[in-house]
C-alpha cells in the first residue's frame, strides 16, 4: 500500500494505492488519523486500490463515521472494482460512506 | 505465507489425513453413521480450506472434488458403498503424496474425473458400474423420492471474535461462501464500529444478521463457519425445525431485538442487566437455597466454561523434548555424583547439606518423570494405522478380516512407538499373509469366513505386552522343525519344545514361505522384527497350535531413556540390573556355591533355575570375595541367578545406547555413566538366559564328541 498525498485546488487529495487489507490498516489509519484531527479537508482516492477486505471496509466505514460527525464527511473521489466488492461481499454499498458513482 | 506457517499446516494436515482414514474405515463398518459423514466432510472441508491459504492449489482443487461428492453423499442422495470408499482412500493418498509434494499428475487427475463422473451420475440419477438394484443387497441410489429436499429458511447471526481479523481470515470470505448456499439477505451491523481516534484497526467490530433461504442442511451452514466457530458467536436457527424446541436459546433477547432495531443504545441495555441481581442473589435472598450451594454451582458453571475454553495443548518440537530428556538425564547422573561426594563429606560431619540433597533428589525425580511423560504418546495413535494395512491386504488377498484393537489409550514412550511401527507391521502382514485362510477354507473347516486379528495392549509391570492375536491357521511346529534342519539352523536328533521350535522362525535365514508373496515375503524375515524388539529391550513370545490361531506377545518397556538399576559389583567392574527383573538378592554360602558350581543350576523355590557367575562371563581373574552374593533376576516367569562379588544398591540411570556392533552380544542391552564418571554395562535377564542356552549347548556338543 501507498498514499500519495497531493494538493489539488486547496484540498489535499490522499491516494491510497496497492493492497488495503488487514496488514495495512494500521498504516492508513496513523496517516488518516492526522487529517481527521486537524479537521481538515481532504478528498479520498480508491481508484487504485488493489486487494481490500473487511478491515479495510471497516477502517472506511468508521473514517467517514466520524467526519460525518464533525460536519464535514470525507469525500470519495474515486473507488476501484475491489473495494466496491469488499462492500457488497459483507452486505454494505458504497453509498455507506457516501460515494456515489 | 511463511515457512514456518506451511510446515504447520503440514503437520495439521497430516493430523487430519490419520482422522479421515479412521472415520471412512469406520464408514465401512456403519455406512449410514451420519455422525462420521458428517466428520469426513468436515474433514476434508478443513483441509481444503486451509491448504487454499497455504498455496496447495493441486491438492486443494482435488479435495475441492471429493468434497463435491461427499456433500452429496450427506444429503442423503446416495449411499456409502465399497467403490466410494476406495476411491476415497485413494484420493486420500494422493492428497497426501501432494502436501509432502510428491503427487502423481495422471493419478490425479484420473480420480478428479473420476469424482467428476461420480458426481454428474449421481445428479443424472444413474451410477455407472453398478446400477441400482435392491437384490444386490447394495443400492447406491436411495429412491428418488427423497432426493431432492426442499429449500428452507435459515436466520443466521453472526457476531465474529474481535480477533478474527489477526488469525488472518476475513469475514468478508465466509459471507460469500454462506450466500453462495441459496438465497441470501444481509443485514450488517456496524454500530459497534467506533469513531477514528479511537478505532483499533485490527479489531473486528461488525456483525451479521442473515436470511438464507437454501436446500442445504443445517450442518453445511454450520460448516461455512468452521475456521472461526471457535471464538465467535454463531446462532443458526432454522424455521419449521427449530421453532418447535421450546428450550431454544437461540431465540433473541429483548434487549438485543431493542439494540438490533437500534430502539436503544447496547450500553444502554447493559447498564440495565448490570443493575439487576443475579439470579442466583435472588434465590438466596428469598431462602430457596444456601449460599454455599450458589457458590458450588458457580464453580462447576465456571470450570464447565473452562474447560470449554481450554485448548488441547501446544505443539512442541520432539527434538526440542529430546534436548529436554537429555538435559534431564544429565541432572540425574550429576544428581547422583552430588549424593556419593556428600556421602564422603558426611565423614567430615558436615551437616546440613542433606537436606538440600534430598530436596534437589525429589525434584529431579519429578522433573523426570514429568519430561519423560512429555513423550508419552498412547499407542492407538499407530493401531489407527493399521486397519488400512488390514483393509488393503485382505481385499487383495481375497480374505475376510477383522481387525479388533484393544488397549490404544496405553502409553508408550514416542520413540519406542515410531521404532515398533515396521515391526507390528510385519507381524499383521504376516497374520494376514499366512495366518487367516480365504473365507471358502474357512467355512469347509467349519469356521466363520470372516478371520479376526486381535490387537491389544497391556500394561504390565514397567512393560507393554503388545499382543498379536488371530483365529487362523496356527504354525505346524512340525514343518516349522523340519525347514529349520533342511536349512541346517538345527541338528535334527536335537530335542527342542514346542516354544523352541517355534522361536526357530526368529533365525536368521528362516522363512517359512514356499512361495514368496508380494505381501510378506520381502526378504524381511522374522529376524528383523526379532532384532528390533531386542534393540529396544523387549522381548517374542509366541503361543500357537495347529488349526486354531497364532499369538505373538511383544514385551516392551516404557521407556527407553532412564531406569531404575540395582548397581551390583564384580572385582572393581560395576554393572547395572535392572530393578524390574530382580526378583530377590542375597547371600550364598560356599556350602550352596560348591553344590552349584557343578551343575550351573540352582534350586530355587519349587524349581530349578540357571546360574551364571559375571566373574565367569566377563572373565574376571581375581579371587573372589568369600561370600558372594546372589541376585534372581527374570521377566515373567522365565529366571535367572546372578553371582556377583557385592550388590551396591538402587541407582537410577540413564541409558546410552551402545553401538551397533554390540547388537548380536547377548546379555548386555546398554551401558551408562555412573556419578565418579565410569562406564556400567546394563545387564538384560533374557539375554543373559539366551548365553547360558548357547553355552549349555557348546558344552554338550563338546562332550558329545
Amino acid at each position: 500500500m501507498e498514499i500519495n498525498t497531493q494538493t489539488v485546488n486547496g484540498a489535499d487529495v490522499l491516494s491510497i494505492s496497492g493492497d488495503f487489507t488487514v496488514y495495512e490498516v494500521n498504516d492508513a489509519h496513523k496517516a488518516l488519523l492526522e487529517y481527521v484531527e486537524s479537521g481538515s479537508d481532504f478528498i479520498l482516492d480508491l481508484g487504485e486500490v488493489g486487494e481490500c477486505d473487511t478491515a479495510a471496509v471497516q477502517l472506511l466505514f468508521s473514517l467517514y463515521k466520524t467526519t460525518a460527525e464533525q460536519g464535514k464527511p470525507v469525500l470519495i473521489k474515486s473507488m476501484s472494482e475491489t473495494v466496491k466488492a469488499a462492500f457488497e461481499r459483507i452486505g454494505m454499498n458504497p453509498e455507506d460512506i457516501g460515494y456515489r458513482v | 505465507m511463511s515457512e514456518t506457517g506451511a510446515e504447520c499446516f503440514k503437520q495439521e494436515a497430516m493430523e487430519l489425513l490419520v482422522k479421515l482414514e479412521d472415520v471412512i474405515l469406520d464408514l465401512e463398518q456403519n455406512p449410514d453413521d451420519k455422525d462420521s459423514i458428517d466428520g469426513l466432510f468436515r474433514i476434508i472441508h478443513t483441509l481444503k480450506g486451509s491448504g487454499a491459504m497455504f498455496g496447495f492449489d493441486k491438492m486443494v482443487r482435488l479435495a475441492h472434488n471429493l468434497e463435491t461428492v461427499i456433500e452429496i453423499v450427506r444429503e442423503g442422495r446416495i449411499r456409502i458403498t465399497a467403490p466410494l470408499i476406495s476411491l476415497v482412500l485413494n484420493t486420500r493418498d494422493q492428497i497426501k503424496a501432494l502436501i509432502m509434494d510428491s503427487g502423481d499428475d495422471e493419478i490425479i487427475e484420473h480420480l478428479i474425473y473420476e469424482l467428476k463422473l461420480l458426481k454428474t451420475s449421481m445428479e443424472a440419477g444413474e451410477i455407472p458400474q453398478e446400477p441400482p438394484d435392491d437384490s444386490n443387497g447394495d443400492p447406491f441410489l436411495i429412491p428418488e423420492k427423497e432426493q431432492e429436499p426442499k429449500p428452507k429458511y435459515f436466520r443466521i447471526r453472526f457476531y465474529p471474535d474481535t480477533h478474527v481479523f489477526r488469525i488472518g481470515m476475513d469475514p468478508g470470505y465466509i459471507i460469500q461462501e454462506l450466500a453462495s448456499l441459496g438465497e441470501c439477505s444481509k443485514t450488517v451491523h456496524v454500530e459497534s464500529i467506533p469513531l477514528f481516534s479511537r478505532l483499533n484497526p485490527e479489531n473486528c467490530y461488525f456483525s451479521w444478521d442473515f436470511m438464507l433461504l437454501s436446500k442445504k442442511s443445517k450442518e453445511r451452514i454450520k460448516d461455512v463457519f468452521i475456521f472461526v466457530e471457535h471464538n465467535s458467536r454463531i446462532i443458526i436457527h432454522e424455521y419449521g425445525t427449530d421453532d418447535v424446541d421450546s428450550e431454544n436459546p437461540n431465540i433473541p433477547l429483548l434487549g438485543e431485538i431493542l439494540v438490533q432495531r437500534g430502539d436503544i443504545e447496547p450500553e444502554k441495555v447493559a447498564e440495565v442487566l448490570q443493575d439487576r441481581k443475579r439470579i442466583g442473589e435472588l434465590l438466596v435472598e428469598k431462602g430457596s437455597v444456601s449460599p454455599s450451594k450458589v457458590k458450588s454451582a458457580l464453580n462447576e458453571q465456571k470450570a464447565l466454561s473452562d474447560l470449554k475454553g481450554s485448548t488441547a495443548g501446544i505443539r512442541v518440537d520432539s527434538l526440542k523434548i529430546d534436548h529436554l530428556v537429555n538435559l534431564v538425564g544429565e541432572l540425574v547422573i550429576a544428581k547422583e555424583r552430588l549424593l556419593k561426594d556428600a556421602v564422603e563429606l558426611r565423614e567430615f560431619q558436615e551437616l546440613n547439606i542433606f537436606n538440600t540433597i534430598e530436596e534437589v533428589e525429589r525434584l529431579s525425580d519429578d522433573l523426570r518423570d514429568c519430561a519423560l511423560e512429555m513423550r508419552m504418546l498412547p499407542i492407538g495413535g499407530v493401531f489407527g494405522k493399521y486397519r488400512r494395512v488390514v483393509r488393503d491386504l485382505s481385499m487383495e488377498l481375497g480374505k475376510e478380516i477383522r481387525l479388533i484393537t484393544e488397549g490404544g489409550e496405553t502409553e508408550l514412550d514416542k520413540n519406542i512407538i515410531e521404532r515398533l511401527n515396521d515391526p507390528l507391521v510385519h507381524l499383521i502382514r504376516n497374520s494376514i499373509d499366512h495366518g487367516i485362510e480365504p473365507p471358502d477354507v474357512r467355512a469347509r473347516n467349519n469356521r466363520s469366513r470372516t478371520g479376526t486379528i486381535r490387537l491389544s495392549a497391556a500394561y504390565k509391570g514397567a512393560y507393554v505386552v503388545i499382543t498379536i492375536e488371530d483365529d487362523g491357521v496356527g504354525m505346524d511346529s512340525q514343518a516349522i522343525l523340519d525347514k529349520a534342519v533342511r536349512r541346517s539352523l538345527v541338528s535334527p536328533d536335537m530335542q527342542l519344545s514346542e516354544q523352541e521350535i517355534l522361536h526357530l522362525i526368529f533365525q536368521p535365514g528362516f522363512s517359512t514361505v514356499e512361495q514368496v508373496t508380494r505381501i510378506s515375503g520381502r526378504g524381511v524375515g522374522m529376524d528383523v522384527v526379532k532384532r528390533e524388539i531386542d534393540s529396544l529391550g523387549g522381548s517374542i513370545r509366541i503361543d500357537s497350535r495347529k488349526g486354531e490361531g497364532t499369538s505373538i506377545h511383544l514385551s516392551i518397556p516404557l521407556t527407553l531413556a532412564i531406569i531404575d538399576g540395582l548397581l551390583v559389583s564384580v572385582a572393581d567392574r560395576r554393572y547395572v540390573l535392572q530393578l524390574s527383573q530382580v526378583k530377590e538378592c542375597s547371600e550364598i554360602s560356599d556350602a550352596i556355591m560348591e553344590k552349584v558350581r557343578l551343575s550351573n543350576m540352582l534350586p530355587y523355590r519349587d524349581g530349578i533355575i540357571p546360574l551364571v557367575r559375571l566373574r565367569d562371563i566377563f572373565r574376571l581373574d581375581d579371587t573372589p570375595p568369600k561370600f558372594e552374593k546372589l541376585a534372581v533376576i527374570g521377566v515373567e516367569d522365565e529366571l535367572i541367578g546372578v553371582i556377583v562379588d557385592d550388590i551396591i544398591g538402587n541407582l537410577q540411570t540413564v541409558i546410552k545406547t551402545l553401538d551397533k556392533k554390540f547388537d548380536f552380544t547377548d546379555g548386555i542391552s546398554a551401558a551408562t555413566i555412573l556419578g565418579d564418571g565410569t562406564v556400567a554395562l546394563i545387564l538384560d535377564a533374557r539375554g543373559l538366559m539366551q548365553w547360558t542356552y548357547t553355552e549349555e549347548k557348546r558344552k554338550i556338543r563338546f562332550i558329545g564328541r
